[in-house]
């Protein structure tokens, strides 16, 4: 009996020895290649080194404008609709509270707010709109077809819903992040706090100091 | 005589509690926290917000009208296959003391076909519709564009 009590208390004592082994082991591995890492970003990072997939759009003045014209600045790009009631607001009012928050950086960020509704939202609207939040807001509309093919370039999806003359837009709510060398590197998302991007921000701007801005 | 008395005092009391719960208002449903936000020009839609509570039995809001719009919508958001997805509701239920959430990124009144832009600082009056605790009037403080939260001067509008 007393022998029997003894094999097993060694048998558990082994296995907790083991399994304390096994966790350090495991601990120790994963501050190993967490260390390796690089920078340590907030927002979802995409390890992409190629640069974003370009386009040609319309500014509020009807002038045509490219994502390659904003390299030098991090872009935070955000598709929505003007009569968006909620969700398309809270986000760009948060970006406009990011860019304040970088202070004399947000000199070197630029939002822009693309249309998923085109026939609605005239280049003239787009302007008052993202003035609203930020004169320095760019906001972005083209034909129907140039607008799916930017959606589709981005995995955008959005969709019509309700009646024809009061319709709304389903899309995804995805804020993205591209750095001065016009490479798409963060995703932001409804719930992504100011202090997050703007950590984020300052991290892909020490990596280009003194960019084009 | 005095054996009755006891029994007699319960009774008054039973009878007592009865009246007073009966003469209590029926609404037991009040709206807190209501606000709504400040609308870019060009645009006839905007977003109010409140929380809804009811102390009392199950209620349901039936209907949201606004003298500033044609019409509001009551809205649920959710997330469909990766698309923010917002749909209108007849009717919202508001449980036995329980209580509905209407926030910045979920549900939230549609204000629909703005008359003006709702303009930061203003008070909109809202009329929440009920079907047993009938018309509640509020005044909603209107807060800055985009703003997730009541304008920070904001009490408890309610009647």
């Amino acid at each position: 009996m007393t022998i029997i009590t003894e094999r097993r208390t060694w048998t558990l004592a082994l296995v907790v020895v083991a399994f304390a082994a096994g966790l350090w082991a495991a601990h120790r591995w994963h501050r190993a290649s967490s260390a390796v890492a690089g920078p340590e970003f907030q927002l979802a990072s995409l390890s992409t080194s190629t640069p974003a997939q370009d386009f040609t759009l319309y500014d509020g003045e009807g002038r045509s404008r490219s994502l390659r014209d904003f390299r030098g600045r991090v872009v935070l790009m955000f598709f929505g609709f003007t009569r968006c009631p909620d969700v398309c607001p809270t986000e760009l009012f948060k970006l406009s509270q990011v860019k304040q928050s970088l202070a004399d950086d947000g000199a070197r960020v630029q939002v822009i707010f693309i249309t998923l509704d085109p026939e609605r939202d005239s280049p003239a609207l787009m302007q008052t709109y993202t003035s609203a939040f930020d004169p320095d807001f760019v906001g972005l509309t083209g034909s129907r077809e140039q607008i799916d093919k930017v959606a589709a370039q981005y995995y955008v999806a959005h969709a019509k819903a309700g009646p024809p003359d009061s319709y709304v837009i389903d899309h995804s709510t995805s804020t993205y992040v591209i750095d001065p060398a016009g490479r798409l590197r963060l995703l932001g998302r409804m719930d992504t706090s100011v202090e997050a991007f703007v950590h984020d921000i300052r991290l892909l701007l020490r990596d280009q100091p003194g960019g084009a801005g | 005589m005095r054996s009755l008395a006891p029994p007699l005092a319960c009774l008054w009391a039973l009878v007592g509690i009865n009246a007073a719960t009966a003469s209590e208002p029926v609404s037991t449903v009040r709206i807190e926290q209501a606000w709504a936000r400040a609308t870019p020009p060009g645009v006839n839609v905007g977003a109010a917000y409140a929380v809804i509570s009811n102390r009392g039995a199950a209620d349901r809001l039936v209907a949201v009208e606004s003298t500033l719009s044609e019409q509001v919508e009551i809205h649920n958001s959710s997330q469909q296959a990766g698309r923010m997805q917002m749909r209108p509701v007849a009717e919202a239920d508001v449980p036995a003391g329980g209580r509905v959430v209407f926030e910045p990124g979920g549900s939230h009144l549609m204000l629909i076909d703005l008359k003006r832009p709702l303009r930061q600082g203003e008070l909109l009056s809202m009329t929440f519709v009920f079907a047993n605790a009938g018309r509640l009037t509020v005044q909603l403080p209107v807060a800055p564009i985009g703003s997730t939260q009541a304008p920070t001067s904001a009490h408890d509008h309610h009647h």
